[in-house]
C-alpha cells in the first residue's frame, strides 16, 4: 500500500497527459470527421480522390508510424517541427478524424433521399437541412460505432510514449524497471479500466438520451 | 392556379412525356391518373422541383416557378408516399420548424398556425407524439399540416391511398373534400381509379392523355 502511494503522484501525472491528449483528439476529431465524411459526398472528383487518399493513410498505415512521422520526419524534412505533445495531438486528430469520417459517411449513407426531399420542399437550405434534420439522426445512428472508437482511443493514447511524452504508460514502465515489479502495470491497467469504463457509461448516457424516437 | 406548357421530360431515351399541358384552377382537385411505372411520380416531382424537367414552363398564380430542379421555397407543398416526416421531432414541431426556420416566421405564430392546422386535421392527441408513434394515415395528416403551415399555393399528394386501410381512406378523402371547400388547390397523383373518382374536379389520365 505504501508502495502504491509513492507511485500514485507519478501515475497520475502520466494520467494527466493521457487525458488531455484524450480530450483533444476528440475535441478535433469529431467535427474534421465530419467535415471530411461531407466532403465525401462531394461531386468535385479532385477532392474527393484527395480525401480519399488521406483516409486510406490514416487507416492504412499504424498510428504509432503516423505518430514518428509526424514529430521526427517532418522535423527532418525541414516542414515544420512540432513540440512532442502538439505533434502527438495533430496527428491523433488526423488519425481518428479519418476513422470518425467513414463512421459518419456510412451514418449518412444510412439517411434516406426522402428526407432531403421532404426538407427540400419545405425550402429549407443545404446547410439547415444538414444542420437540422440530417446530422442530428446521423449522431443518433453512429453513436454506437463511435463509442467504440472513443475506447480505442483511450488505448491509443498510450502510443504517445514513442516520441517520449509522458503518458500513464509511460510512468508506469518507468516505475516497473526501476522497482523491479510488475505492480505499477497492475496499477497502470486498472486506471485505464477506470477511464474506459467512466467513457463508456458517458456514450451509454449519450444513446440512450437521443432513444426518444426511432 | 396552376399552369403547365409544353412540359418534357426523358430518361436517356426513354421519353416519359412530352409537350404536356395542363391547368388547375383555384380550388380545383385534379387527379392524375394511370398504371404504375408511366411517369406520375416523375411528373410530380418535376412539379414539386425536386427533379429538371427537359423543357417547358410552369406559372402558379401567374409566377414562373423554376424547373431545374434547383428551386426554393415552398410555393407546392408535398405530401409524399413515405410522408418523409422528420422521425427526431415532434408532430407539431415537424409543422412549425420549416414556417419558424424558413418563413422566420414568430415562434408563437407558428406554434398558433400549427395548433389550428391540428385541430382542424383531428390530430389534437398526437402534437407531442413522435413520427414512430403514429399510425399511416396520422402521419399522412402530420404531412399535410405540415405542408399547409408554409402556405403553398397548391397541395400535390404522391399516391395518398396506398398503405392506408379503408377507413384511412375515408378520412384522407375527407380531409381533401374539407380543403377544398377552403379553396386549397390540389393535385393528387394515384393508381387508385375509385379513390380518384371520389375527389376528382378533373382527371387526367397519364395512360392516354400524353405524348410519347
Amino acid at each position: 500500500m505504501e508502495y502504491i502511494l509513492t507511485i500514485l503522484p507519478s501515475l497520475l501525472d502520466g494520467l494527466k497527459m493521457t487525458f488531455g491528449v484524450f480530450i483533444l483528439t476528440l475535441i478535433g476529431a469529431i467535427p474534421l470527421g465530419i467535415i471530411i465524411s461531407t466532403i465525401l459526398k462531394t461531386d468535385i472528383y479532385l477532392l474527393r480522390w484527395l480525401i480519399n487518399g488521406y483516409v486510406w493513410i490514416m487507416r492504412g498505415t499504424p498510428l504509432m508510424l503516423q505518430i514518428v512521422f509526424v514529430y521526427y520526419g517532418l522535423s527532418l524534412a525541414h516542414i515544420a517541427t512540432l513540440p512532442r505533445f502538439e505533434a502527438a495531438v495533430v496527428t491523433f486528430i488526423l488519425n481518428y478524424a479519418a476513422y470518425f469520417a467513414e463512421i459518419f459517411r456510412g451514418g449518412l449513407q444510412s439517411i434516406p433521399e426522402g428526407q432531403y426531399d421532404g426538407a427540400k420542399v419545405l425550402g429549407f437550405t443545404r446547410w439547415q437541412t444538414l444542420r437540422k434534420i440530417v446530422l442530428p439522426q446521423v449522431t443518433k445512428i453512429v453513436m454506437p460505432s463511435v463509442g467504440n472508437e472513443v475506447i480505442n482511443l483511450v488505448k491509443d493514447t498510450s502510443l504517445v510514449y514513442v516520441i517520449g511524452l509522458g503518458d500513464l504508460m509511460r510512468a508506469g514502465s518507468i516505475a516497473a524497471a526501476r522497482d523491479v515489479t510488475l505492480l505499477p502495470y497492475l496499477l497502470v491497467g486498472l486506471l485505464y479500466l477506470i477511464l474506459t469504463a467512466v467513457a463508456t457509461i458517458v456514450m451509454r448516457r449519450i444513446e440512450s438520451k437521443l432513444n426518444f424516437y426511432r | 392556379m396552376l399552369e403547365i406548357k409544353n412540359l418534357s421530360k426523358k430518361y436517356a431515351e426513354q421519353t416519359i412525356f412530352k409537350n404536356l399541358n395542363l391547368t388547375i384552377a383555384d380550388g380545383e382537385v385534379l387527379t392524375i391518373v394511370g398504371p404504375s411505372g408511366i411517369g406520375k411520380t416523375t411528373f410530380l416531382r418535376i412539379v414539386a422541383g425536386l427533379l429538371a424537367a427537359d423543357t417547358g414552363e410552369m406559372q402558379l398564380n401567374g409566377q414562373d416557378l423554376d424547373l431545374s430542379g434547383e428551386r426554393t421555397g415552398a410555393d407546392v407543398g408535398v405530401i409524399f408516399q413515405d410522408f418523409n416526416l422528420f422521425p427526431q421531432f415532434t408532430v407539431k414541431e415537424n409543422i412549425t420548424l420549416a414556417p419558424i426556420m424558413v418563413n422566420k416566421a414568430a415562434k408563437n405564430d407558428a406554434n398558433d398556425l400549427a395548433d389550428q392546422l391540428i385541430d382542424q386535421l383531428g390530430l389534437a392527441d398526437q402534437s407531442n407524439q413522435y413520427p414512430f408513434q403514429l399510425s399511416g394515415g396520422q402521419k399522412q395528416r402530420v404531412a399535410i399540416a405540415r405542408a399547409l403551415a408554409m402556405k403553398p399555393g397548391i397541395l400535390a399528394y404522391d399516391e395518398p391511398t396506398s398503405g392506408l386501410d379503408e377507413e384511412s381512406t375515408d378520412r384522407v378523402i375527407g380531409v381533401i373534400q374539407q380543403l377544398k371547400s377552403q379553396g386549397v388547390t390540389q393535385l393528387i397523383v394515384t393508381h387508385d381509379l375509385q379513390f380518384a373518382q371520389a375527389i376528382a374536379d378533373k382527371t387526367f389520365d397519364f395512360g392516354t392523355d400524353v405524348e410519347r
